[in-house]
């Protein structure tokens, strides 16, 4: 059986960079965010490493905010860095999908 | 975001997580547990603390667990986030040597059952396996969530109690008839092997 947790590991690092791009969210928001566009299986065990990762490589960037439940909440916001980082990731995807396109539906060179 | 806002924010997770039921502050321990015996860097496992009881304090808010909110084991977490750095599991020395000490221990205890073998030998496990355990829960609880850390000092007071049982059986040529320099040699060697294994240990920890 295909893992498709391989797969996954380097696709959702640009998916999360492109929600937190289009607003900044904290993490369930993101993690619902995906679940919505159609990532039903995942889970928040699985994104979070991930956007710790994207924060630790100063991609993105956290503040607090006040929550009434209690606890500060943390909103990520893209950096500089992770903008043009989501371009060339953007860039490469475009030129991955073309070349897989091609071998998978068995498209001539 | 300063030192001074940072620590704001630990010390109000702190009383979030003490808030927090049973199920999600255990939860939330068994990791830090785990993960603090990686070679995560302290500054990203108070940043994965922090997070965590946040997010337990919302899962609660909703009416469910930190568990379900992640959707998996506190052991699958511990591994995607040990995979996602390229975290290596080590750390593990301490734990072995706690092992071996009791092992130790309990033959001993044995032992003295069945024949007129060294207390002393049984005494200075003993304590070994207690320094040990006590170096294993200072290097988890640091990290962790607790209000009181364990002192410094109590390090002290454990090489003390540590080298007591051989210098007071060199002195009185202890138990089983040995030679006085038998139980203290024991002794001095033994500090010098758990300095050198803890030293080890925290090596480990802190390397990335």
């Amino acid at each position: 059986m295909f893992d498709k947790k391989q797969l996954l590991k380097g696709v959702l690092e640009g998916c999360i960079l492109k929600i937190i791009i289009d607003r900044p969210s904290y993490g369930y928001e993101l993690y619902t965010r995906l679940l919505e566009y159609g990532f039903e299986d995942l889970q928040m065990g699985t994104v979070y490493p991930i956007l710790m990762r994207l924060e630790k490589k100063e991609l993105v960037s956290a503040s607090y905010e006040e929550s009434a439940q209690g606890p500060v909440k943390k909103v990520y916001s893209v950096t500089a860095s992770g903008l043009l980082y989501y371009e060339s990731f953007l860039s490469e995807w475009n030129k991955m999908t073309l070349l897989t396109d091609r071998i998978l539906k068995g498209e001539s060179k | 975001m300063t030192e001074n806002e940072l620590d704001l924010i630990n010390r109000r997770n702190i009383d979030c997580f003490n808030a927090l039921n049973s199920e999600n502050r255990s939860f939330i321990l068994h990791i830090m547990n785990t993960l603090s015996r990686s070679s995560l860097k302290d500054s990203d496992l108070r940043s994965l603390q922090n997070d965590l009881v946040s997010m337990a304090a919302e899962a609660e808010a909703s009416g469910t667990s930190l568990q379900s909110m992640l959707g998996m084991t506190a052991e699958a977490f511990c591994e995607n986030m040990l995979d996602t750095f390229e975290a290596k599991r080590s750390g593990k020395a301490l734990v072995f040597l706690q092992s071996l000490c009791a092992m130790y221990f309990i033959g001993f205890i044995f032992l003295i059952f069945f024949s007129d073998r060294n207390i002393a030998l049984i005494v200075y496990y003993a304590v070994l396996f207690l320094g040990l355990s006590y170096l294993n829960t200072y290097m988890r609880t640091k990290l962790t969530l607790r209000k009181k850390d364990p002192q410094v000092w109590h390090f002290f007071l454990w090489f003390l109690a540590f080298l007591i049982p051989g210098l007071a059986l060199s002195l009185f040529n202890g138990f089983g008839g040995h030679a006085p320099a038998v139980p203290l040699g024991a002794a001095v060697c033994g500090l010098a092997i758990t300095g050198v294994g803890a030293a080890a240990a925290t090596i480990l920890l802190k390397k990335k």
